[in-house]
């Protein structure tokens, strides 16, 4: 085993390749784990059992759905834009893949190891954007269309307090590595004990909700309204790579959230990655809570928290964080 | 007399906003978290099923009569007559009181489970079950016959020819050597 590993080390362009394709494993295996998880939590809300058939307590149901969504008819509509509708499910699963990059999972546990990790998570998430408004775009459907544009309006306005929170984090550790934050929590104690962060990591677990399209927020895939949104027309593989950047998103977005405000891998007695996995599976099921709770909102009341609460606050917050914790 | 006025609105505060959504959405967090944890209500069906209400409306049966070792059915067709969609058909043995049904078909695929059979049988003879599954995926399926719907099966077909045949031999063993039957439809010149 080493001596493979010492082996792909010793070719740069061959390890990097290990890694991505490590890297892109995970990202599709993932929201397996994640979907089967939702089933399961919503099942057990509504008093029900959730997926029970396929394999021990249902655990095989999610492979064998994305099995059949994977042999399933890929249907372009008529009119669509062809180009922009085949790329569009590729752009927004390379997002997630991108961001996955730079996530460290335990010490030593990172594709690359970069000093903006923060800068480059979020101008890489944003991708993501763009990847919705192509597919609501191209489809030719009014659905879609609107899907598209509302999740537009929707993720560049939650992206500002978003960021604006993030960056007391920032301040807070002085790096804007992933990996230079969690040391420095490691260091120090998480960043969720200083007030201005425990009020940070609030505004971005509110914004991480509507950055992946989770209930109180879910106007871009709004069942009721829009049919499903901005991917009614995919079908087969592009639906299902829909589907797992979105999971996956949902996993990433917790991930970083650990890192910031968590501590990321840190924590007594059990290895460094059980910690991750632990932090990042306690606040998806948290999200999956809230996701079975609160009704969904109308856009304007989304657009108008957003830009007449959320960032108000979050910029004092951010003002607040520097002159108590300016380094 | 007095002019019902809308409630004065109150002007929009985005920190009162959040406030009540944050206590709205504990709220509701509480209700789901309890119902994360109470018993399941489903019942995986095809594992595990429901009891059946004991007047449940499923396949019919005919009724044994053990006392008589016969099925109850004297092969009267009210039960046909009863029927708004023809599924009954049935073929009658002996005559008499001690009459009897060797053949008793019901195409259940007409059939409405209305219970109107099950009425306007005098003789106890016909009734509904439990049994509830009967979808199929030919038609001939549909059509039950008296093996089928005879409670004791084959068995009590057999049983139940052999007893009404036995019964018709003893009547007509105790009736007068003189009282023969006259040729059905000819006059006695």
């Amino acid at each position: 085993m080493e001596a493979i590993v010492q082996f792909f080390r010793d070719y740069p362009l061959l390890w990097t390749l290990v890694k991505a394709v490590v890297l892109a494993n995970f990202t599709l295996a993932i929201p397996l784990a994640v979907i089967y998880i939702e089933r399961k939590v919503a099942g057990f809300i509504q008093s029900r059992l959730g997926p029970v058939h396929v394999g021990p307590q249902g655990t095989f149901q999610t492979v064998a759905d994305a099995l059949k969504l994977l042999l399933k008819e890929d249907i372009v509509p008529a009119g669509a834009d062809k180009r922009f509708f085949y790329i569009a499910p590729y752009i927004a699963f390379v997002s997630v893949v991108l961001s996955f990059m730079v996530l460290p999972f335990a010490p030593g546990w990172v594709a690359l190891e970069m000093n903006v990790a923060v800068l480059f998570v979020i101008g890489v998430s944003l991708f993501n954007v763009v990847s919705i408004l192509m597919a609501g775009w191209s489809s030719n459907n009014k659905y879609s269309l609107l899907g598209g544009l509302r999740a537009v309006a929707q993720l560049l306005s939650y992206e500002v307090p978003m960021v604006l929170s993030v960056l007391v984090v920032v301040v807070y550790t002085g790096s804007m590595s992933l990996t230079g934050i969690i040391e420095y929590q490691v260091q120090h104690g998480w960043n969720i004990m200083h007030p201005p962060v425990m009020i940070a990591a609030i505004i971005y677990f509110v914004c991480a909700l509507a950055e992946i399209n989770r209930t109180p927020f879910d106007l871009p895939e709004a069942e009721s309204e829009l049919v499903s949104g901005f991917n009614t027309e995919y079908s087969g593989m592009r639906f299902a790579l829909f589907f797992a950047a979105e999971f996956a998103n949902n996993f990433f977005i917790t991930a970083f959230a650990a890192a910031l405000f968590f501590g990321g891998w840190d924590g007594p007695i059990l290895p460094p990655i059980v910690w991750t996995f632990v932090k990042v599976f306690v606040m998806i099921f948290v999200f999956m809570w809230v996701r079975w709770t609160p009704p969904r909102l109308r856009i304007d009341q989304i657009l108008r928290f957003a830009w007449q609460f959320l960032v108000p606050v979050s910029l004092a917050n951010l003002l607040f964080a520097v002159a108590l914790g300016v380094r | 007399m007095t002019i019902h006025q809308a409630p004065k609105r109150t002007k929009y505060n985005p920190f009162v906003y959040f406030v009540e959504g944050l206590v709205t959405l504990f709220n509701g967090m509480v209700v789901t978290w309890r119902n994360l944890w109470r018993p399941k209500v489903t019942v995986r069906y095809p594992y595990e099923r429901r009891p059946v209400p004991p007047r449940y409306r499923g396949l019919f049966y005919l009724k044994w009569n053990e006392e008589k070792g016969r099925l109850n059915c004297v092969g009267c067709t009210l039960c046909a007559q009863a029927c708004p969609t023809n599924v009954i058909s049935m073929v009658k043995i002996g005559k008499g009181q001690n009459a009897g049904v060797s053949e008793f078909t019901m195409d259940l695929g007409r059939c409405l489970f209305c219970n109107l059979c099950v009425e306007a049988c005098p003789f106890d003879a016909i009734y509904m079950g439990p049994a509830y599954e009967l979808a199929s995926e030919r038609r001939d399926a549909c059509v039950f016959r008296i093996a089928d719907l005879a409670q004791g099966g084959e068995e009590a077909v057999r049983k139940n020819i052999e007893t009404v045949m036995r019964l018709m031999a003893e009547e007509e063993q105790a009736k007068p050597a003189a009282a023969v039957h006259a040729p059905r439809g000819g006059h006695a010149e």
